[in-house]
């Protein structure tokens, strides 16, 4: 049957081999319709393709994520830093600020004043809790002599009493050994302030009649010339009035915290200084 | 000069300058670092080490030569200075002589009873002798004597290298001499 001697398969073959070019050529010229075979295979693709797209993204974007942690950590370590410095300049800024104000207020007050001043430092306190005593940076060398005052700006501090050459022992109002000459300011009751080695003191000798209540400011006599007069001293914290006694018992707390003392002015010459301003007036 | 002369004033010496740095480390550096919290009283340590380690005599009188130091820190009348150490040297001796231990714990022990003792003993003789007796003062005592037991440990190491450095006979062993010198009379 095979008159031509035609190898049917290997013609059929090569049919096939030419057709399927042709095939897709006429597949790509209606490239506007899918083919119907091709449709699953675009789906399964499409279908892995929009899967391992997501991966991707998802893996981008903990990758990022992951990224941008590091960075944040970073971030926030190098602002942590900057902040801390910063607070820390800000609280220089502000100690600097109050000591200013500080350092203005006393050189104010000395400017302001007749008496004679000598600033010193406060280098040490007490070696027992019995005892309020402070140890001034200041001594002989420098003018200093037993029984001068020491005040600051807010109010009298004590008085010198073991002059070295470069140092002084100040005794404070609140030692159980010290005793001031004081009076009420409004009443101008005299009396004197003897200390309690605690917190306060005492104003004794006040008498019972006086119109003392707490919150009354008690202030140097000046009657020995070593404290200005008028300068406050301390503020009445309670009154005692004891029905067998003629005088009353006034417990006193000092202007002054001695705790927080670290300069004050050692009065060298008092020069008749008042701080009272009627006293003033009247005299003139 | 013998030897053991040198070394016997080279301790005092040292000693000395040693109390010194402790009172002044207690009244210039500790109120200006931590404020108002009561300070470890070291000399009262340095005492109670003193009082039991030293030959008996030597210690008296060199406690002594101690309270007259003590007050130029403070204003403390000497009377009281005296009267409250050699109380406290008392103290010290009557343990001193029933209970022989070297370990560090007994002596931290002994110098917080000590100083616990001191704050009693001067309440008391502050009545007595002075007309202003000084307050109690309760919870700052209290919270210097914990300071104290601390504080204790460290400086008693110290002192003890410092004894044992100008020694004339170091000892070697756990036990450490406390006569040196024939002249010197135990009670």
């Amino acid at each position: 049957m095979n008159f031509l001697n035609i190898n049917f398969k290997k013609a059929i073959l090569i049919l096939l081999m030419a057709l399927l070019p042709l095939i897709s050529i006429n597949m790509e010229q209606k490239k506007s319709q899918e083919s119907w075979f091709a449709q699953p295979l675009s789906f399964l693709s499409d279908g892995f393709q929009s899967l391992f797209s997501g991966l991707s993204l998802g893996v981008r974007g903990t990758t990022a994520e992951y990224l941008n942690l590091i960075n944040i950590k970073k971030d926030n370590a190098r602002l942590q830093s900057e902040l801390a410095e910063i607070k820390t300049r800000l609280k220089l800024f502000d100690e600097s600020q109050i000591e200013i104000a500080r350092l203005k207020n006393i050189l104010d007050f000395q400017k302001n004043t007749k008496m004679e001043l000598l600033p010193a430092q406060v280098i040490g306190r007490d070696l027992l809790p019995d005892h309020k005593t402070i140890t001034l940076n200041k001594g002989k060398k420098h003018g200093l002599k037993h029984m001068q005052a020491v005040i600051t700006v807010s109010g009298a501090v004590g008085y010198i009493f073991r002059p070295s050459e470069h140092t002084a022992h100040v005794m404070l109002i609140t030692d159980r050994y010290s005793v001031f000459d004081a009076m009420i300011q409004k009443t101008r009751a005299r009396g004197l302030i003897e200390g309690t080695s605690k917190e306060g003191g005492i104003l004794q000798y006040i008498d019972r009649t006086e119109d003392v209540k707490a919150g009354d400011i008690i202030v140097t006599g000046g009657l020995d010339n070593i404290f200005p007069k008028g300068f406050p001293l301390a503020v009445v914290t309670d009154v005692e009035r004891k029905t067998k006694s003629a005088s009353l018992i006034v417990n006193v707390k000092p202007v002054v915290e001695a705790n927080k003392i670290e300069e004050v002015f050692v009065v060298l010459d008092a020069a008749h200084e008042d701080f009272f301003p009627e006293t003033t007036t009247a005299a003139n | 000069m013998s030897r053991s002369t040198i070394l016997l004033i080279l301790k005092l010496v040292v000693f000395t300058l040693v109390f010194y740095a402790f009172c002044a480390f207690q009244t210039s550096f500790w109120p200006f670092v931590l404020g108002s919290f009561p300070a470890p009283q070291l000399w009262l340590i340095m005492v109670v080490f003193i009082a039991l380690k030293w030959p008996n005599i030597r210690a008296v009188f060199f406690i002594y030569f101690l309270g007259l130091i003590m007050t130029r820190y403070s204003y403390i009348p000497l009377k009281m200075a005296w009267t409250s150490l050699v109380a406290l040297m008392l103290f010290v001796w009557i343990f001193k002589n029933r209970i022989h231990s070297t370990s560090l714990f007994y002596f931290s022990i002994l110098a917080t009873s000590g100083s616990f003792f001191y704050a009693i003993a001067y309440i008391l003789i502050s009545r007595w002798l002075e007309p202003n007796p000084t307050p109690v003062f309760f919870l700052h005592r209290l919270l210097e004597l914990g300071c104290n037991f601390l504080f204790s440990i460290p400086i008693y190491k110290f002192l003890e290298f410092i004894d044992q450095r100008f020694e004339s006979n170091p000892s070697w062993g756990p036990t450490t001499t406390t006569a040196s010198t024939s002249s010197e009379v135990e009670p």
